[in-house]
């Protein structure tokens, strides 16, 4: 009787989980229509609004959470601050280069960026940390060099922003690993760590009638502050589902984003060219081998 | 007068008897729901987040 409950339970925590992860990635697909929204603020105001509205509605998640104790822990030790600095400074140059790419009407390449970000990690792996790669790696790693030397070649572009946000984002996801700092208390602290100077920056585009905040519309004010909820809520729904779920249903489950931006990319009407095309199919099958080795790697790995 | 009397209590048996305990269930159930919703997002996490 005590079983067929506790299996109920469990499979309501399985399913919480895929759903807080569909939602985090369902916001983080669609978040270019909120960069497009705000189209008329400068990218390095938009991230200021990023920076500076997460600190207050992290800190209101946190105490709700009452996870104050995770922050202080962290506090105390002058490395892992150190981690996270450098953890923010990276996060906080792909914010930027993802909000100035959707605005340069180039979200296809952030998209282009966000599926190679998986085999990015892998190659940061061989390089620095020695690991070595499965032959199925290899060859998706190797495809996704072909279709971006293909899209540089015939389509006359190095894809430098999808490659740069991939790249950055790695490296950060590498030093977040490094660090035993959980994912709303890590976000907190490297948005505090940011907010001095996000607050500085702010208050000098204020004082010289720059900034859009406060000397547009209202509307406009309220919807660049909506930039902090819109950081935290995704975040919070991954950490509830990362911790429900194995990491190969989140890798499955990672690439509803980049498909959706593409969606919403096509669906502002960027140009999806013939090189684009061959790049992307090369990345989309990159992907799938990717995938369904992981998958099987870890089907012989755990019998249940 | 009887007639309306008669359906008075006829309306009123209605309500007091299905509409007045059906409201009350479905406020259980939607309190229960956001309790769940409410847990889910904001309860203390039961382990460290340690992100993935």
């Amino acid at each position: 009787m005590s079983t067929r409950s506790e299996e109920a339970a469990e499979r309501r925590f399985q399913r919480d989980g895929v759903l807080s992860a569909l939602v985090a990635y369902l916001l983080w697909g669609v978040f270019p229509v909120y960069f497009k929204l705000v189209q008329t603020v400068p990218p390095t105001e938009v991230l200021t609004h990023r920076i500076i509205w997460a600190v207050p509605f992290g800190a209101l998640i946190l105490h709700v959470r009452r996870q104050w104790p995770e922050v202080r822990q962290a506090f105390s030790s002058p490395s892992t601050v150190f981690w996270l600095a450098l953890a923010a400074l990276f996060i906080s140059a792909n914010w930027l280069i993802y909000i100035w790419a959707v605005q340069q009407e180039e979200v296809l390449q952030a998209s282009l960026g966000y599926y190679i970000n998986p085999l990015m990690y892998v190659l940061v792996g061989v390089l620095f940390l020695k690991e070595r790669l499965r032959r199925a790696q290899l060859v998706s790693v190797l495809l996704a060099a072909v279709g971006v030397s293909y899209l540089t070649i015939m389509g006359g572009q190095f894809p430098f922003v999808a490659v740069s946000l991939a790249l950055l984002f790695t490296l950060y996801g590498v030093i977040r690993k490094q660090v035993a700092v959980g994912a709303m208390p890590g976000l907190f602290i490297e948005t505090l760590l940011l907010f001095p100077f996000a607050m500085a920056w702010l208050s000098w585009l204020m004082l010289s009638q720059q900034a859009e905040f406060g000397d547009g519309s209202v509307s406009m004010s309220l919807l660049l502050s909506l930039a902090g909820p819109l950081t935290v809520v995704p975040l919070l729904l991954f950490a509830i589902a990362a911790r429900r779920l194995t990491l190969t249903v989140i890798g499955f489950m990672q690439f509803i984003a980049p498909t959706l931006q593409f969606v919403v990319g096509i669906f502002y009407g960027e140009e999806l060219t013939t090189a684009h095309l061959v790049c992307f199919t090369c990345i989309w099958t990159a992907v799938a081998i990717f995938s369904i080795d992981a998958f099987y790697q870890q089907k012989g790995r755990a019998a249940f | 007068m009887a007639i309306s009397l008669g359906f008075g209590i006829l309306f009123a048996t209605v309500i007091t008897l299905f509409l007045v305990p059906a409201l009350y269930l479905l406020q259980i159930d939607a309190i229960t729901h956001i309790r769940y919703l409410w847990d889910l997002l904001l309860g203390r996490p039961e382990r460290s987040e340690s992100s993935a």
